[in-house]
């Protein structure tokens, strides 16, 4: 219903993308030497690459169909996922944790849980992350392969194979620098496509007050669904998130982006790929920035789909509010752009993939591999064990991919699986960096008990007994329980056992950690003010604060 | 006892990591590489200047049933301008500041030590 005509132009455009993509992958393997080379990019970013890197490794499918559907299903509200969640976090991780990250050289981000607590925190991490990491790859996999059926009417088989295969050849010869090149790359392709398709959707609905009057016209939106705020008091939800505004700035923001934003080791390694402290901190302010502006072309197309498509909400087939994005391809994108854009959807999905093979190599080959299988091996073993994890990775994420053709909301399954580790893990983390107190034991007890009350929450809701409001909603509260059953364990554990002692955790917690930068002291180019973390956060912050007043009127 | 810390294992195997890379970097081979290695602002500029220059093409031939699709606006045209003069950005700064070995280089050797 929604195939393109898409003209020889348009398979150019995709066919150079992947040209280049795979240049980038040979280019990238004469630079790999090293384990560090491999898995870290040698950390020898500049700042600029691994900021943009950083976001575009979160720009997959989940995002760019998830939001947009988000968009179409709940309105302006959807922005929150943006300005109260994804920004302040980068300012956080940017200004408070990156220094204990960076300083620590850990490798990952399970690593410092193994230096700060103990083996079984350490091992119960690693393997959930990356056993999460990889089912995410298949799905980014999937959903792909579903966009690309629904526009070019490819078999779900050809795209999964062509695609992951694509990332597999870039991954195995560049490892790191070529995932991470390869993401800043996609992520100017993405916007190429989708900031022209919401200004031609813009001008189809009669501009910013055209969609605003069909949005308060259209039946399942309304006018509150054009405020973010308006709507969410506690008692008295009606605007459509369904979420009062507590969930909404705890569940959410506190600690579900918190929890995403800061810990994931898909996003912190591209920050340690980055050349030293200073460009670490700078990489999630970075980020920040185009961050910012990401909602206006994912959830505003999301608006435009939901009072352009006719019957778009389906709860199975091509209308399901997941296709927001690509039918207003179909329907708006004349040959030329349409290339443009489908190469950009295209890149983002890849590069989602591609973001967490990288995590989930360097996951199996030093968390898992070095740190209880095989551990003193040379260095260039490693490299050669980082090289088939990736194959091996990519050959699971290609069967979870077809796993999930089976299964109509496996896509659902798997986002509530990732939150269940996600939530509690930013409790631990908190704990762990600015309590020097906390135990090795209670690292372990604390995350245990924080991923089960998620899945106590999420399962309560789901089989009927608790009413929490929209799904949405249930998964806030979910993860405002990870975290506090996670933070009351973690500091009864450390109250009965006995902590390490500080010369241990030097390098690991507040106040046995030296923060500032010695670069930036010694190197004046370092030194300018718009250089700082604590100017580039304000500055973020501020420009959330100040989006968010133009949306109260 | 060191060997049944599993904390000073862990800081071995990160040292051990350092060391492999630390070594590499002080070879010949590693600068001449660094230096031969390609600069993605070229690549980035490159791509976006290709895709602006076609599309901008498009869009001087395009039918008014094209521009119909697309809203009544010549979407070609404007997208193609907009990335031609995004690619002209990075080419620029390529041309500006061209990219040096010793950008690849100074990875802080004084970096704090955990130990």
């Amino acid at each position: 219903m929604f195939r393109v005509h898409a003209g020889a132009v348009d398979y150019a455009i995709l066919a150079v993308y992947f040209l280049v993509v795979l240049g980038i992958g040979f280019a990238a393997r004469r630079y790999v030497r090293t384990g560090l080379d491999f898995f870290l990019s040698g950390r020898s970013m500049p700042a600029w690459i691994t900021g943009l890197a950083f976001i575009a490794a979160n720009l997959g499918a989940l995002e760019i169909l998830g939001l947009a559907a988000n968009g179409a299903k709940y309105g302006i509200a959807t922005v929150h996922f943006y300005w109260i969640g994804a920004v302040p976090a980068m300012v956080f991780l940017g200004i408070v944790m990156m220094p204990f990250y960076y300083n620590s050289k850990v490798r990952s981000v399970p690593e410092y849980l193994r230096l700060r607590f103990n083996d079984p925190t350490h091992v119960l991490n690693s393997l959930s992350f990356a056993v999460a990491t990889v089912l995410i790859a298949g799905v980014n996999l999937f959903a792909m392969a579903l966009v690309i059926r629904l526009l070019l009417g490819w078999p779900l088989a050809l795209s999964i194979v062509l695609a992951a295969g694509i990332v597999l050849i870039y991954i195995t010869l560049g490892g790191l620098s070529s995932a991470i090149y390869n993401e800043v790359l996609q992520f100017f392709v993405i916007m190429a496509g989708l900031v022209p398709l919401t200004l031609v959707g813009l001008k189809a609905v009669g501009g910013w007050s055209g969609l605003q009057d069909k949005i308060s016209a259209a039946k399942g939106l309304g006018p509150l669904a054009l405020h973010p705020w308006q709507g969410t008091g506690v008692g008295g939800v009606t605007n459509p998130i369904g979420a009062n505004w507590i969930s909404i700035v705890f569940g959410l923001g506190f600690v579900l982006s918190f929890g995403y934003w800061t810990t994931n080791f898909a996003e912190v390694q591209r920050a340690l790929a980055a050349k030293n402290l200073s460009a670490a901190r700078r990489t999630p302010l970075i980020g920040a920035f185009p961050k910012l502006l990401i909602p206006f072309v994912v959830v505003i197309p999301g608006l435009i789909a939901a009072v352009t498509v006719q019957g778009i909400g389906a709860k199975t087939g091509d209308l399901q509010f997941n296709n927001a994005i690509p039918i207003l391809i179909s329907k708006y994108l004349p040959t030329g752009m349409l290339g443009i854009a489908i190469t950009g959807l295209l890149a983002a999905f890849m590069a989602g993939v591609a973001a967490n093979v990288t995590a989930f190599n360097t996951v199996v080959s030093y968390d898992l591999w070095q740190a209880y299988v095989r551990k003193h091996e040379p260095d260039q073993y490693y490299v050669r064990f980082g090289r088939i994890a990736t194959v091996v990775g990519v050959v699971i994420a290609i069967g979870t991919a077809f796993i999930a053709a089976g299964y109509n909301s496996m896509m659902d399954y798997i986002q509530a699986l990732f939150s269940f580790f996600n939530a509690p893990l930013f409790a631990t983390f908190i704990i762990a960096m600015f309590w020097r107190r906390a135990t090795p034991w209670a690292g372990f007890w604390g995350l245990a008990a924080g991923t089960l009350a998620a899945v106590a929450v999420h399962f309560l809701h789901s089989r009927g007994p608790l009413d929490l409001g929209s799904p949405l909603s249930a998964d806030f509260w979910g993860a405002v329980a990870a975290f506090v059953v996670d933070a009351v364990v973690t500091v009864g554990v450390s109250l009965a056992t006995k902590p390490k002692p500080d010369n241990e955790l030097s390098g690991l917690v507040w106040g046995l950690t030296k923060t500032e930068d010695v670069t930036a002291e010694r190197d004046p180019a370092e030194r300018v003010w718009w250089r700082r973390p604590a100017v580039l956060g304000a500055i973020a912050l501020a420009i959330t604060a100040l989006l968010y007043l133009v949306f109260l009127f | 006892m060191a060997d049944s810390d599993p904390q000073s294992e862990a800081r071995t195997q990160i040292a051990e990591t350092e060391k492999a890379e630390a070594e590499e970097v002080e070879t010949e081979d590693r600068a001449a590489r660094a230096a031969g290695l390609f600069d993605l602002r070229m690549i980035i500029g490159g791509l976006l200047s290709l895709y602006g220059a076609v599309l901008f093409l498009m869009g001087l031939f395009a039918s008014s049933a094209i521009r119909s699709k697309a809203a009544g606006i010549n979407i070609n045209l404007w997208a193609g301008l907009a990335l031609l003069i995004a690619g002209a950005f990075f080419l620029t700064w390529v041309l500006l500041r061209p990219l040096r070995a010793a950008d690849l280089q100074d990875a802080d050797p004084d970096r704090p030590n955990v130990e």
